[in-house]
């Protein structure tokens, strides 16, 4: 009986010479799909490291299953319940996409190759690659190698899934087979996914976490975030000079997210993206204050 | 799953080529089974022709494109696996080959009438001439011009030497053309 | 064209073997143009084991062939799994052991007639070839998926040490062997094994600091500056007297201490990534 496994971190730091990229970050996770966004640098590449158990914090505490896994077995242990996708990555010479998810399944420990076999061709099917398994990986396209590299994180279905930017180069019409995926991962797992794709984490998470400069700047309900913005958006036919940001929508109107809209504007609905735009806008202007 | 199903041979064939397994797996579906019986009935080791059966499909993964879309995937598809079997022959010192049926049954019988309706539509006015050749001669025959194999393959897939083959063949082709010639008299 | 079909009746005695030479041809020429009379024999042939032939044909066309050092592993003694993850590693494949195997023909060569310029360079090359197929078996350097790989159950540690043995092993015999079979080189042509085995003791335990490619930089140009300066004075054996042997004995020792200290390193990433 497999249950969702619980993260926990507690004053987590860790710095690259000398700049902080986590700086002192407390947050817990359990089942559910969790989004991280955040700016280049933000430093979320380096907290699902932590999280992954690939990289060690300078400070601080991380617990999973309850615990620091400190020693060669516990680290083991939490590992075989874990799937992990780095934002960057790459597959060695001459591997075949069922060859190479075959490779990392022994890596997962699944010794018995009849039943390894058939998880490596379950998860492929579950990305869509089922009719390009016998292809090479360096034949596949961009988009199909980013899904070469979902398919070996959902090797065993893991009860935590780290995912560090697992849709780019990934077209549209992928893009939702990859969500309905994700989104049954999520029922039963603890499910991390960093993006830049407000869209994605607007689709998929019940919770965001926003990072920036390595601090938690906001952690709570999508929709809750999505509040933040209200009344804080709204259409005209060209940019405003009172908007913090504008941009030419679809429609040829132009939407404007800013402080409070002026008055007789059109108010637009706010979404994902807008709040988060005014949040990290909200920051800088903040720090730039306090400097 | 989904559209596969209802393509074609010549389009399933080509996915194949392409590298889709599961347009493989349809072709197998339609075609093992008769492929199967067939070859069951020149090699009675199921294990022979399991194997056979492996290599064959094997074969058409490895070389799918090199069918030149010329007449049926299934008279192709057969071609791979008669020469699979008698690759597979080879070096066997007991031939692994059922005789005909009717070398051990009833010679002297009398083909029914659905049996000579049945063959006129197939094979027309040879086909009856052929009822009168005698099993070995119809064995050779069948190896040769209807399963297509060369002589010495011939020899091998009935367990008989190769200057046997060639002296049946042309003792079967001449009765067939007197049969023929005094049919049209 | 016909528009015969066989009946049921008559695929089932088909299928069975019961059908006789002539309708048996009948029914094979007709099944060769007619798909639904394929279909219908299907009906007739068990498929159980059609089932499991394909399961073999799949394996056949999907899983990777092992390759010969994955073989010759799991015949060595070495488990199915432990021996697809070694045969893995760069050095170890087919392209790196037939240079190996030129190189070091080449430096034997050399040797034989080359005078104290062709016993240095034997010198030079023998103990740096176990260091730079070490440093070629494992890291982020030659592994591109090396993240994804530490984010893995299978111990980073046993990964790195059944791959060095499989260099060691690979790399070590033929390079003796060259040695040997040259007569000017008495000692020399065996105790330059303390140094490589030091050597490969001192990546190894590096390799938990730092990227095993960069402690194998560092080694072997310390080792060229060495064996070049000790050949330019005098004897290019220079650097296998007894004293500087117990030396790399001794670094070698302590190299295998530090790994063992530090080897729960090996299994996160560098604090540089």
């Amino acid at each position: 009986m497999t249950a969702a496994l619980t993260v926990s971190l507690t004053g987590v730091t860790k710095r690259y010479r000398g700049t902080p990229a986590l700086d002192s970050v407390d947050l817990s996770f359990g089942a559910g799909i969790t989004g991280l966004l955040g700016p280049n640098g933000a430093g979320k590449t380096t907290f699902l490291r932590i999280v992954a158990t690939v990289l060690a914090p300078d400070a601080g505490d991380v617990r999973l299953l309850g615990r620091v896994p400190e020693t060669a077995d516990r680290l083991a242990e939490v590992r075989r319940r874990l799937g992990y996708l780095p934002q960057e990555m790459g597959f060695p010479r001459g591997f075949t996409a069922f060859g190479f998810v075959d490779y990392m399944a022994v890596l997962k420990e699944w010794t018995a190759h009849a039943a390894r076999h058939a998880e490596v061709r379950r998860v492929l099917d579950l990305v869509d690659l089922g009719n390009v398994t016998t292809k090479r990986i360096s034949a596949l396209s961009g988009g199909q190698r980013r899904r070469v590299a979902l398919a070996q994180a959902l090797l065993g279905e893991p009860d935590l899934l780290l995912l560090d930017e697992p849709t780019t180069g990934v077209d549209p019409e992928q893009r939702v087979t990859l969500r309905q995926v994700l989104s049954r991962a999520g029922e039963r797992s603890t499910v991390l996914l960093s993006t830049h794709q407000t869209e994605d984490v607007a689709a998929l998470c019940d919770r965001v976490v926003v990072l920036d400069a390595g601090r938690v700047r906001f952690d709570g309900p999508v929709t809750d975030l999505v509040a933040t913005a209200a009344g804080r958006v709204w259409l005209a036919d060209a940019p405003h000079p009172a908007a913090r940001a504008s941009w030419r929508t679809g429609t040829g109107r132009h939407r404007n997210v800013g402080e409070a809209a002026p008055p007789g504007a059109e108010p637009a609905e706010p979404t994902l993206e807008d709040a988060y735009l005014l949040l990290l806008g909200d920051r800088a202007r903040t720090t730039a204050v306090a400097a | 799953m989904r559209a596969v199903q209802a393509q074609g041979d010549p389009e399933l064939l080509a996915a194949l080529a392409g590298g889709d397994l599961a347009a493989m797996r349809t072709l197998y579906d339609r075609h093992a089974p008769w492929l199967s019986a067939r070859l069951t009935r020149r090699c009675n080791s199921p294990d022979a022709v399991a194997d056979v059966l492996q290599d064959t499909f094997v074969a058409l993964w490895q070389g799918a494109e090199r069918w030149r879309g010329d007449g049926e995937v299934a008279a192709w598809l057969w071609g791979i696996a008669v020469h699979r079997l008698v690759s597979r022959l080879r070096g066997r010192r007991e031939a692994l080959v059922l005789p005909l049926e009717d070398i051990v049954g009833n010679r002297a019988a009398e083909p029914s009438a659905e049996e000579r309706v049945l063959l006129g539509i197939e094979y027309g006015d040879v086909g009856t001439a052929l009822l009168r050749l005698s099993p070995e001669m119809r064995a050779v025959v069948q190896a040769t011009v209807l399963d297509g194999l060369s002589t010495r393959q011939a020899a091998r897939l009935l367990g008989i030497p190769a200057n046997t083959v060639k002296t049946r063949l042309h003792r079967a082709k001449a009765h067939l053309r007197h049969d023929l010639a005094g049919d049209l008299a | 064209m016909t528009t015969w079909h066989t009946d049921d009746d008559l695929l089932a005695r088909y299928a069975r073997g019961d059908a006789g030479p002539l309708l048996g041809a009948s029914v094979e020429q007709h099944l060769l143009t007619c798909a639904g009379c394929r279909r219908r024999i299907a009906d007739h042939v068990d498929p159980t084991p059609l089932d499991a032939i394909w399961a073999r044909i799949e394996d056949q066309v999907q899983v990777p062939a092992r390759g010969a050092v994955e073989r010759w592993l799991t015949r060595a003694g070495v488990s199915e799994t432990d021996a697809l993850l070694v045969a893995r590693a760069p050095s170890l494949r087919a392209s790196w052991l037939s240079g190996l195997a030129a190189t070091m023909f080449f430096a034997a060569v050399g040797a034989a007639w080359g005078g104290p310029r062709g016993v240095a360079l034997f010198l030079l090359l023998a103990p740096l070839v176990p260091v730079a197929g070490v440093a070629f078996a494992y890291g982020p350097d030659v592994d591109p998926a090396y993240e994804t790989a530490l984010a893995a159950p299978y111990p980073a540690a046993r990964l790195l040490l059944l791959r060095t043995a499989a260099v060691l092993v690979s790399s070590l015999p033929l390079t003796l062997l060259a040695g040997l079979l040259i007569p000017a080189m008495s000692w020399t042509a065996v105790s330059w094994l303390l140094p490589a085995l030091a050597f490969t003791a001192v990546v190894l335990a590096g390799s938990t600091w730092a990227r095993p490619g960069a402690v194998a930089a560092v080694l072997g140009a310390g080792w060229v500056v060495a064996v070049g300066s000790a050949s330019r004075a005098s004897d290019p054996a220079a650097v296998l007297t007894p004293a500087l042997l117990i030396a790399y004995a001794v670094a070698g020792g302590v190299a295998v201490l530090v790994l063992c200290v530090r080897i729960r390193h090996l299994a996160r990433l560098g604090s540089s990534s």
